[in-house]
């Protein structure tokens, strides 16, 4: 197990301490809801699968290694979790237009934020069209950064898998992308560009 | 796969145009804020589940390996074990003296090969077989016939002549196997007798002292 903070709250809640793993709870909800968001665009849905994500790790918590963390096995479970809800879902997701800014922004103008509003909807909605893999991929990769060998730990595949994945649901994506808005994609502006 | 090669295929796959889109798509989402009591709602539904962490899984390859290594060396000591026990030289043949004598009596026994069998054969009678040895199939020769009469009755043929003693207590030690074979204890142990006085041998007083056994085991038995 490696030494981390992370290992040494993870042995603590092996062994039956009930604070230990509400700490990990706190450590790692975050991250696990924001994936069930993004995966089924319903808050309340992301809410159901993020808890049923934890119990499923207190389940199995004897089974756990921190190795190098047990995000990676969480993301797993929360992406396969999202994945089947999806299906049972049947119909491709609808965005929740009324969650999207409710908060108004201080600097664009109201039809800088109709267009932006128009954007999101746009790219969510092309998202929603990618297979729940592809899409695991892309937003991992693209929207969270991460490096592809975590992916592949998420998707269970190596990492030319998880290349493989990546490539296909970008090119798929920008596709998506340009069908909607023809080939004159309105980007952020370069402030919102960190890249 | 080495990390240069993990990096260069990033590389490739890094496109900030889609990484500016991706995070304008969320950008601002209220359901992304960080929510407060998302922990507490997640550990009130861990403990009202009534699910407990489960031992960790067995990894059952090598316990199934280790029994059935285990199944098959006992297997294979229970039948050695077996196998010594009913080995005609093994100890079971020893204990099988207390034959039924109905099982006995309907065999066509040779006494010669009564006496062969059960003791062995000491070296005046090895090269001294029978005169008239029975055939195969025929009737064993009845016992009482060759035992020795009580002594006021001295007809010549029943003495023991000093010329063929050896010959005499054979056929009274094979007349005792054949008592023996058939169960008759008492039979066997007078013809032992009389073989031992006719020349005294160890195997006639051991075969003695085993009828005696016999006749003390038996129900009501006998005094000696």
């Amino acid at each position: 197990m490696i030494d981390s903070e992370e290992g040494r709250l993870l042995a603590r809640a092996q062994r039956g301490d009930l604070l230990a793993f509400e700490s990990l709870v706190q450590m790692h909800q975050q991250r696990v809801y924001a994936h069930c968001y993004r995966m089924v665009s319903n808050s309340a849905e992301a809410e159901d699968l993020c808890a049923e994500t934890f119990l499923r790790a207190y389940q199995h918590l004897k089974s756990l290694r921190a190795d190098p963390s047990i995000v990676h096995w969480m993301l797993r479970v929360a992406n396969n979790l999202c994945i089947s809800a999806l299906r049972k879902r049947g119909t491709r997701p609808t965005v929740e237009l009324d969650e999207v800014h409710e908060l108004p922004s201080d600097t664009l103008t109201p039809e800088e934020e109709l267009l932006k509003k128009d954007r999101q909807e746009v790219v969510r909605k092309c998202l929603d069209m990618l297979q729940p893999k592809e899409k695991t991929a892309v937003l991992m990769f693209y929207l969270e950064g991460r490096p592809l060998e975590d992916i592949a730990k998420v998707l269970e595949c190596g990492v030319a898998g998880a290349k493989s994945r990546v490539h296909r649901a970008r090119h798929r994506l920008k596709a998506l992308v340009m069908a909607e808005f023809g080939e004159d994609v309105p980007l952020p502006t370069r402030e919102e560009d960190e890249v | 796969m080495n990390t240069r090669r993990i990096d260069q295929f990033e590389k490739e796959l890094h496109d900030p145009a889609l990484t500016s889109l991706l995070r304008d798509a969320f950008d601002g989402d209220p359901a992304l804020a960080e929510s407060h009591g998302r922990s507490e709602r997640i550990m009130r539904k861990v403990l009202a589940s009534g699910i407990r962490p489960a031992r960790p899984a067995v990894r059952w390859a090598p316990l199934a390996w280790a029994f059935g290594a285990s199944a098959a060396a006992a297997g294979l000591v229970l039948a050695l074990v077996l196998g010594l026990l009913q080995s005609p030289r093994g100890p079971g043949n020893l204990v099988d003296n207390h034959v039924a004598p109905q099982q006995r009596q309907e065999q066509q026994v040779n006494p010669k090969q009564l006496a062969d069998r059960h003791l062995p054969v000491p070296e005046e009678r090895q090269h001294d077989g029978w005169q008239n040895p029975a055939p195969e199939g025929s009737v064993v020769q009845n016992p009482d016939d060759i035992l020795p009469k009580h002594p006021d009755d001295d007809t010549q043929e029943n003495k023991p002549t000093e010329e063929n003693p050896v010959r005499v207590a054979e056929a009274l030690y094979a007349a005792g196997d054949a008592a023996n074979a058939v169960g008759d204890y008492e039979t066997a142990f007078e013809a032992y007798q009389a073989s031992y006085e006719a020349m005294p041998t160890p195997d006639a007083i051991l075969s003695s002292a085993k009828m005696l056994e016999h006749l003390a085991d038996a129900p009501g038995g006998t005094e000696g």
